[in-house]
């Protein structure tokens, strides 16, 4: 397989202002082939968005180096960039500019220019679906119009590699789906390599050819979905709905304790705290490896701590149980 | 060089295109300027609340063998002698009517103010010189007074000093030559123009405006009366009628009755008619000039902070990582915002000049060009004033270490340098003033709109604190600024 991105030794020290040091990222090796679309997962804190910074030219490494398309980062950065497309998380477009005028100006950016410029802007509006919205500003779309723009301006140039930072957040189901749509379109049929962050396991799972977990500034998993959830052994997935009442933590301390065969139990609250922001009803997710027998001991522990359970659902293992299992905590964590 | 320009076309388009921020570049200062400028110039007939202006002449004219004293002209005509108002001994001989006076008639209907109401004129000589700083009124320094210490070196001296000090609004410096200068008819006979100088206190733009308007008009009626004569001579001579045009050989009593041509009664300079009402437009304009100059660069201060702090919302609104993250160096970025922050600028001044000039125009019911007509010079002036302004803005960009507390700063900043400036209605002595960047933009555009063309230094400091303040405000901003 082509590497498109190959991270050698790539390491990120900050310093504290007492004087102390930080290693954000330690001695990090990664290959993200050509065509492929690979998730970086990793709780915050984990050194994810630093090594992507370093890979994407906005903070310089303390040591060690990455390439895109075979230019080095540090010593070619202008050509590596040109090989770079970037969506970040928030809206990175100016809100009194149409759409037009956004790509316009980040094209121009991209080098671009002229009548080429002019047919790859109306390729981009055709692909996100809104040219005929292309003379309005920004600052009147709706979120998931926005989001489409986010993507379309990194998309202008036909980037090797595109880098996508939790293109989903914030935004209705039918948006969402849409722009998963999309990022599977763009490998399938233009042959990008996407480079995907996300805190949502699903998306992860529906997306990627291959993960990447991070944590502490390392990596502590690499490879396809399947390889990964065989690492951990196979575990049942509990998820109780509980509906909008409160959640204490002792009763998630009790259910780790009491039950056997638990490897871990958390509290997943409704809305934007939540894993999946649309959730409208708070969930206690549990991990064990032999799930259905622990169901009737999990629900007297709830029921006797005041908690009515609404409904049951039990997952085969997942990215998730993955995830928990090699860093102790949930991935919005 | 495209990059660039694409950021800064970004920047400028966005700012223009910004009801709210056109409000405050161009409509708010426009309005103050407007307002100030009716208020104190008065529009249809109004007071002129400008009044006894304190003006100091200096006449040092030694005057023409047949007792010609051009010089003795500004005296008279801004001087109270006793009795009779305004009529002094320019030329002897010359018997005025009983009554009438060098300034306007007040008896007259709609005559308005005098010059002599407006001005509270004094011949300033050695003696005065020597009682203002005896009387402690005038503090001279030790290198000026050791380096005038006698006669019309030293009440010059003293006249300066005096009005840098405040006790006068202006100086008015006749030279020694001025009636033999003037009275050489033939061109080429002329070595170098006559020249009568004006020391003016820059911390009273308006006023040290109309004073400088009123020398102006004075000296042009001279120079219109003696042009006329230089025709009437020469044609007398060439006729016969008059055997020289110098008047070294002619009759004494034919030259007395020509002198009086210059006596204030009489039509070549009278200013019978030169009441401040028949100034009040010319007045306006001054005040529309002052007062919108500063007030135009008050107002550019914020936009040129807000322009460079916009960096910061950039980076809040991950534009600039993004930008960034293309094949754009971020010294690319960077200049493109500064370009773009000083055309911004540019153009504010420029387009708050041409509605001020529109408005000065409405006023005075004709087109009117109240900056001036040297537009080269108007040009240098304004983009030194826009360096200067965006330097400002780009050095507390580099001082602040967050755009809250450069918002801060700024407002106290622009506000301090608006009223050392003179932006605000009140003045401050030009020891202080001049620490206002808005003082030597001001400065200049009062003295281009008054037909002067001496703003080299003005020129000089504004250009030399716009580049210091870039440069050290580029080197904080770059330690500071992290994306």
């Amino acid at each position: 397989m082509e590497t498109m991105v190959a991270v050698r030794d790539l390491a990120k020290t900050y310093k504290l202002p007492d004087g102390s040091e930080v290693q954000a990222v330690k001695d990090l090796d990664l290959d993200i082939y050509k065509g492929e679309i690979f998730s970086l997962l990793g709780p915050n804190g984990a050194g994810k968005t630093t090594t992507i910074s370093m890979i994407s030219g906005l903070l310089e490494p303390t040591r060690g180096d990455a390439t895109i398309g075979g230019h080095s980062i540090t010593r070619e950065p202008l050509a590596a960039k040109r090989l770079l497309g970037v969506v970040p998380q928030e809206i990175a477009l100016y809100p009194r500019l149409n759409a037009r005028q956004n790509l316009n100006f980040f094209g121009k950016m991209y080098g671009l220019g002229g009548a080429e410029l002019d047919r790859r802007i109306d390729e981009v509006l055709e692909f996100i679906g809104l040219t005929d919205r292309q003379d309005d500003r920004i600052d009147t779309y709706s979120g998931g119009m926005k989001r489409r723009v986010n993507i379309a301006v990194g998309l202008l140039h036909r980037p090797a590699l595109l880098y996508m930072d939790e293109p989903t957040v914030g935004i209705d189901p039918q948006s969402r789906r849409r722009i998963l749509d999309m990022v599977m379109q763009l490998r399938d049929e233009l042959d990008i390599t996407v480079l995907y962050t996300t805190h949502l396991m699903e998306e992860a799972q529906e997306l990627s050819d291959r993960v990447g977990i991070i944590d502490h500034g390392e990596i502590i998993a690499l490879g396809e979905q399947g390889d990964l959830i065989q690492q951990v052994g196979e575990q049942d997935r509990l998820v109780f709905d509980v509906g909008e009442q409160p959640v204490d933590e002792k009763l998630l301390g009790r259910m780790q304790a009491e039950i056997g065969g638990i490897t871990a139990a958390f509290y997943d609250p409704p809305g934007e705290g939540g894993e999946d922001p649309a959730n409208t009803s708070g969930k206690i997710v549990v991990t064990a490896r032999r799930g259905r027998k622990a169901l009737p001991g999990l629900i007297q522990l709830a029921d006797d701590a005041g908690v009515e359970i609404h409904s049951v659902a039990v997952r085969e293992p997942d990215l998730e149980a993955v995830f928990l299992d090699l860093t102790g905590r949930a991935l919005r964590d | 060089m495209l990059k660039i320009w694409t950021i800064a076309w970004k920047d400028i388009y966005t700012r223009f295109t910004d009801r709210n921020l056109i409000l405050i570049m161009l409509a708010t200062p426009l309005a103050l300027a407007t307002i100030v400028g009716l208020a104190f110039g008065g529009l249809g007939g109004g007071d002129v609340p400008v009044q006894d202006i304190p003006i100091a002449i200096l006449n040092a004219d030694q005057g023409m063998a047949q007792g010609f004293n051009f010089g003795q002209v500004y005296l008279d005509l801004l001087t109270p002698a006793e009795g009779q108002d305004g009529q002094g001994a320019a030329l002897p001989g010359c018997n005025l009517p009983s009554g009438e006076t060098a300034g306007a008639d007040q008896s007259e209907p709609g005559a308005g103010v005098s010059l002599l109401d407006l001005t509270d004129a004094v011949a300033f000589d050695d003696a005065l010189a020597r009682q203002l700083v005896s009387s402690g009124a005038v503090s001279l320094t030790e290198s000026t007074a050791a380096g005038s210490e006698e006669g019309a070196e030293f009440a010059r001296a003293v006249a300066r000093a005096a009005v840098d000090q405040g006790v006068y609004t202006a100086a008015v410096f006749i030279p020694a030559d001025f009636s033999a200068r003037l009275n050489q008819i033939d061109a080429e006979e002329q070595e170098a123009p006559v020249q009568v100088s004006i020391y003016a206190n820059g911390g009273r733009p308006v006023a040290a405006g109309i004073v400088r308007s009123i020398i102006d008009g004075i000296t042009n009626q001279l120079l219109t009366g003696n042009i006329t004569i230089a025709a009437t001579f020469s044609q007398m001579a060439a006729t016969g009628a008059f055997p020289s045009p110098d008047g070294s050989t002619g009759s004494l009593d034919f030259e007395e009755s020509f002198a009086c041509a210059f006596t204030p009664a009489s039509n070549t300079i009278t200013l019978e008619t030169r009441t401040v009402q028949a100034e009040e437009q010319n007045i306006t304009s001054i005040i529309l000039v002052s007062v919108g100059s500063s007030q135009a660069m008050f107002f550019a201060l914020f936009t040129a902070q807000f322009g460079i702090f916009s960096m910061y919302d950039e980076r809040r609104n991950w534009t600039l990582q993004r930008l960034l993250t293309s094949p754009t160096p971020k010294s690319y970025i960077l200049a493109g915002k500064l370009i773009g922050v000083f055309i911004t600028v540019v153009v504010q001044l420029l387009l708050l000049m041409i509605a001020l000039s529109l408005v000065g125009s409405l006023l005075a019911g004709q087109l009117t060009l109240i900056w001036g007509t040297n537009y080269l010079l108007i040009a240098l002036a304004l983009f030194a004033a826009a360096l200067a302004v965006s330097g400002l803005g780009m050095l507390l960009a580099g001082v602040a270490s967050t755009p809250e507390q450069g918002q801060v700063f700024g407002s106290v900043l622009n506000i301090a340098m608006a009223a050392l400036g003179g932006a605000f209605g009140f003045t401050l002595p030009r020891a202080i003033s001049a620490f206002s960047l808005l003082y030597w933009g001001r400065d200049a555009f009062d003295q281009l709109a008054a037909g002067q063309t001496d703003i080299g230094l003005n020129v000089l400091v504004l250009v030399a604190m716009g580049v210091l303040m870039y440069l050290i405000g580029l080197l904080l901003f770059n330690r500071r600024f992290k994306i």
